[in-house]
């Protein structure tokens, strides 16, 4: 009777320890298959905040040409979606001018914000109002340099040099970064 | 003595053959999700559209009335109408020669690049019948695989005009 006992105990034993066994493992699996949901869909969240954020940088780089500060308003040659490369200049000079009232045009959303003219090629060198316009880049706001920019292309126009009634434009890239903690 | 033996070895075998189903079945949801995400071609953006409506004003080399240079957008019209700069030169060889400067200036390509190449249409759409009869066409590099586009209409005095920018990755 004893070593009937003992014998069915030790079988009783052995299954608990099997069952035991298989629920370590499955619960091992679930939790590593829960991990790597939870990384892929947070990943995906990340993603989805940046990819908004570039969006927002984008859409406010193209509707700065809409901006009186910005656009080309001559009556004569109306272009709707064009920057006046004089305006530029003349902002980015009021920009840093510590008097001015657009010295926080843009809030603090706006960490960096640079104009680029691509296309006819110009001399790679910061827009000043000593080498304007044999320049390529508009610094307006240089908060953080550690910022990814986003952009939109856009035509870059001045005055003909030889009559002044019509208009010279260039291609250019407007982009602007935004600061990731604002929503 | 050999049947507890066997019992195990079947529930391991068996937990086997459920996370091997688990596996394959994973497998093939990574597949068919990673497939719809590759399989877009031509997918239209925001960045292409941008870039095409800039290029389009900006001013070429070439004057046909007086002193004012044309823009690309202005070319497109003349080169359909079979017009000259007062250089002489065909407006078509002039939007050809500076959309193809500009497009290898601001969109580098190359088999080694990201961008493999690009391709551009200007075609003439019959207002009738909706045919169109291509104007003007650039292409270079390799476009097979992912493309991103951008395509606008330009309605001017002789016909309206459509044209197509597609950048090939």
């Amino acid at each position: 009777m004893r070593i009937l006992y003992a014998v069915r105990s030790s079988k009783g034993q052995l299954k608990i320890q099997e069952m035991a066994f298989a629920l370590i493992i499955v619960m091992i699996f679930v939790l590593l298959a829960g991990f790597f949901f939870l990384r892929v869909i947070l990943g995906g969240l990340q993603d989805d905040v940046n990819a908004q954020n570039d969006e927002r940088s984008m859409q406010m780089a193209a509707d700065l040409t809409y901006y009186p500060e910005f656009s080309w308003s001559s009556n004569r040659n109306r272009c709707e979606k064009c920057m006046d490369l004089d305006k530029v200049l003349a902002l980015k000079n009021a920009i840093k001018d510590v008097h001015s009232p657009y010295r926080d045009f843009f809030g603090k959303d706006v960490v960096a914000m640079r104009v680029d003219i691509l296309y006819p090629a110009p001399i790679q060198t910061e827009c000043t109002s000593d080498n304007y316009p044999h320049c390529s880049t508009f610094t307006l706001i240089n908060k953080s340099s550690s910022i990814t920019l986003q952009g939109s292309y856009v035509s870059l126009c001045r005055p003909d040099t030889t009559t002044g009634k019509f208009r010279d434009c260039v291609l250019g890239l407007v982009r602007i970064g935004l600061n990731k903690t604002t929503p | 003595m050999m049947l507890p033996q066997k019992k195990a070895q079947e529930e391991i075998t068996g937990f086997v053959i459920i996370v091997v189903m688990i596996s394959v079945l994973f497998m093939v949801f990574l597949g068919i999700m990673f497939s719809q995400n590759f399989n877009k071609s031509a997918t239209p953006s925001k960045d292409v559209s941008s870039y095409l409506e800039a290029v389009t004003e900006v001013t070429t080399p070439c004057a046909v009335y007086g002193d004012e240079y044309a823009t690309i957008g202005k070319l497109f019209d003349y080169c359909y109408s079979g017009k000259s700069c007062l250089s002489g030169v065909s407006a078509c060889s002039v939007l050809n020669s500076t959309l193809l400067e500009m497009f290898n200036a601001t969109l580098p390509f190359s088999a080694a690049h990201e961008r493999k190449g690009f391709t551009f249409y200007l075609e003439a759409v019959s207002d009738s019948s909706q045919a169109t009869q291509v104007v003007l066409a650039i292409a270079k590099g390799n476009c097979t695989g992912f493309q991103v586009t951008a395509a606008s209409p330009l309605i001017t005095v002789t016909k309206t005009l459509s044209y197509k920018f597609t950048e090939c990755y």
